[in-house]
């Protein structure tokens, strides 16, 4: 058999992405992730696994990210929408050149773990660095919903970003003067919030991150804030104050959001939304 | 598919009203079956502040709705109500705004948001999708549970890009939709439209009305009934039954309420939120407006 | 300036800045049994719950009505934003017990049945208009 282009064909196949949605489209070495935990590794999914296609899409619009109403952030999520493009792309594969493909699910499983860890297959891939806030950064787009395809198609592999988008020369200088990044001020550790860290010579180190808290930020009404209302609900002795609770806004709000999961991916964005990575595309009129 | 009247070639950028269908079109292309356009400041007659477009993107000039129909008409005819209740919304509306957000911001410049419709406080969104249906030509307010009616097709459902670019915006259509001339004939013959006979507020029911020289003078709907008819399974039914639960003390009890179909077909309109809402047709199926393209082979 | 991308600048309702002033209330707060008791019914005719006359043809002379946001009916009423909220959204749900869904799909069966037996016409308690072919 002639050996294919394989050049050639990467570049079809993140075109392609790019032509429908994909603001980043990057290929991984899946070797570098086999440290993960087994069961979460790339060959864990796909056996024979060569390539690992990492897109970055669907950020919110603009305006969004600048209204004072949380809500709109909270309820306009379009995650789906890069989900939606790697199973595309993965059919693609399959259909166009007879190799293995799949689009990894975006949801996690049993103990609350994903299947493959998106970050590290995005920093892997060069769809991003590491950020002190948490998600992967891309130094144009800044923040940007992932999608991860297996193939054993082999294609050749781009690498990891030579330069990490954080901390930015912004965040640098705001640490030098104040001992804080616009990050860690609007969400501070040490009072109450999810952040904290130092940055010295221009790299972030002693990262403090409280996931639990965060988490019940980022999925406010959804399950975790579900359970939360349920348990106190349960825990309530007087059926009145038990109605109080069950018919109240937050829990109804809760039901909303599970129900409409697709546009309630996040309902935190505060790090990102004082992010001063990618923020140049969301300079409009 | 639709298309915009008018000429949407954005050859002309300094043509607000080539630009505006331009955009328009954009929507249709996403899957909108009409686009209309309003006027940002125009919400402030009718809804208070914090529900205004403005208080979600301050600086916004226009509304950009989106229109798409519900059921096809295949569904309405079935002899199966459940099959429309749950396959009825398919959200493209949603899509199409979404698109026409994204297009504003990256083809103009402007910032373009998708107008939170999703209720986060009880019943209410923070954006009234009916408004602005209203505000931008697409139809008008009815008798029936106030449902926006389009002149064309009868009940829509819409979703919207709010942006402060300023485009030409639609206006408000000049005549009521409602009462259709037949309806008002039956309200003459029976004091009741045929949405009011099929579902009176004084036979529990939701609807009611007065009409005067073939003109509303008057309206009521319950709304909270209506809920328990338009989602009739879904997060309301859910929450009840859970309230129900956690009052109950016996385990064989607790037992056949969990495994009772009615809760899991309220736990499957909340696992599949398309099934969740508008589960009611009862009234749009009586109304005259629309109904007529309904009829296929 | 520090971070890149500015907040809504509020220039709207300039008196209503704060999350709580503009009603948008996220979080967890469970409204007193009695005080929901004692204004339920109060708050429930001033929101959209029951729709009177807000048809946009309706004349803005009184005729047309409208139903109030949680600010405006804590104004009126002289409570915290946060029980008004409360108090509706209970209140919502509330209105109408379980039954009430179980009579909803008999409702539903029974007027679709109906209309597939009889369209319209089955509408008339009199005789109706003939119709058109």
């Amino acid at each position: 058999m002639d050996e294919l282009d394989w050049v050639s064909i990467k570049s079809g196949i993140l075109e392609m992405a790019r032509k429908r949605g994909a603001e980043v489209a990057r290929v991984g070495d899946p070797a570098l992730l086999e440290d993960a935990e087994p069961g979460l590794r790339p060959s864990d999914l796909l056996t024979d696994v060569k390539s690992m296609i990492v897109l970055g899409g669907a950020a919110p619009r603009a305006a969004e990210w600048q209204s004072p109403r949380v809500e709109v952030m909270e309820t306009v999520g379009t995650a789906d929408r890069m989900a939606a493009l790697g199973s595309s792309v993965a059919r693609h594969i399959e259909d166009t050149y007879g190799y293995y493909a799949l689009n990894v699910p975006t949801s996690t499983d049993q103990d609350d773990k994903a299947f493959l860890d998106f970050k590290a297959a995005a920093i892997a891939a060069g769809a991003g660095s590491a950020s002190l806030a948490g998600p992967v950064l891309d130094p144009t787009y800044g923040f940007l919903y992932l999608t991860v395809i297996l193939t054993t198609l082999p294609l050749p592999v781009d690498g990891p970003l030579q330069e990490a988008a954080c901390p930015a020369p912004q965040c640098v200088e705001m640490w030098d003067e104040k001992g804080t990044t616009p990050c860690m001020a609007v969400c501070p550790i040490d009072d109450g919030g999810c952040l904290g860290g130092e940055i010295q010579e221009g790299l972030v180190i002693k990262r403090r991150y409280d996931e639990e808290k965060c988490r019940d930020r980022v999925y406010h009404y959804w399950t975790p804030g579900y359970q939360a209302a349920l348990e106190r609900a349960l825990d309530e002795p007087d059926a009145r104050k038990r109605k109080m609770i069950l018919y109240g806004s937050f829990f109804t709000r809760t039901m909303w959001s599970i129900t409409y999961s697709g546009v309630s991916q996040g309902q935190c964005f505060e790090c990102i939304r004082a992010c001063p990575v990618g923020t140049e595309q969301r300079v409009l009129i | 598919m639709t298309t915009v009247e008018g000429e949407v070639e954005a050859t002309d950028p300094g043509d607000l009203e080539v630009v505006t269908n331009a955009i328009k079109q954009v929507g249709i292309n996403a899957g909108a079956t009409l686009v209309g356009v309003a006027a940002a400041d125009a919400f402030n007659e009718y809804v208070p502040a914090g529900h205004r477009p403005e208080d979600f993107l301050p600086g916004a000039q226009s509304v950009v709705v989106s229109a798409s129909l519900g059921p096809t008409n295949a569904a309405w005819q079935s002899p199966n109500r459940r099959l429309m209740e749950i396959t009825g919304y398919d959200f493209r509306e949603n899509v199409a705004s979404i698109v026409i957000a994204e297009h504003i911001e990256r083809t103009h410049g402007y910032l373009a948001m998708h107008a939170p419709a999703l209720p986060t406080s009880g019943q209410q969104p923070p954006l009234s999708m009916m408004l602005s249906a209203v505000l931008a030509g697409l139809g008008t307010r009815s008798i029936a549970a106030n449902i926006i009616l389009n002149p064309t097709y009868g009940i829509m459902f819409f979703a919207a890009a709010i942006t402060t670019m300023r485009l030409t915006p639609d206006h408000q259509l000049e005549e009521n939709v409602c009462p259709a001339r037949s309806c008002v004939r039956m309200y003459e013959m029976e004091g009741k439209t045929p949405c009011m006979a099929v579902c009176p507020a004084d036979e529990g029911g939701c609807i009611d009305a007065t009409i005067e020289n073939g003109e509303i003078t008057s309206s009521f709907f319950d709304r909270e009934r209506c809920s328990t008819r338009a989602m009739n399974f879904g997060i309301r039914g859910h929450i009840k039954q859970v309230e129900i639960l956690t009052g109950i003390d016996d385990a064989d009890e607790r037992r056949e309420l969990i495994y009772s179909d009615d809760f899991r077909r309220n736990m499957s309109s909340i696992g599949r939120y398309k099934e969740s809402v508008s589960q009611c047709f009862e009234c749009m199926r009586v109304c005259p407006v629309g109904r007529y393209r309904r009829k296929l082979k | 300036m520090y971070s890149g991308v500015p907040r809504g600048n509020g220039t709207t309702g300039a008196h209503m800045n704060t999350p709580i002033e503009r009603g948008e209330l996220n979080g967890f707060h469970v409204v007193d049994p009695d005080l929901y008791d004692r204004y339920r019914a109060e708050v429930l005719a001033l929101t959209n719950s029951y729709q009177v006359d807000i048809n946009e043809f309706l004349p803005n002379d009184g005729t047309r009505k409208r139903g109030l946001s949680d600010a405006e009916i804590a104004e009126r009423l002289g409570l915290d934003i946060r029980d008004v909220t409360e108090i509706r959204v209970v209140a919502e749900h509330d209105e109408y017990p379980i039954e009430e869904y179980e009579a909803s799909a008999r409702f539903k069966d029974a007027a679709a049945a109906s209309y597939q037996e009889g369209g319209v016409k089955n509408l008339y308690k009199g005789d109706p208009p003939p119709t058109r072919r």
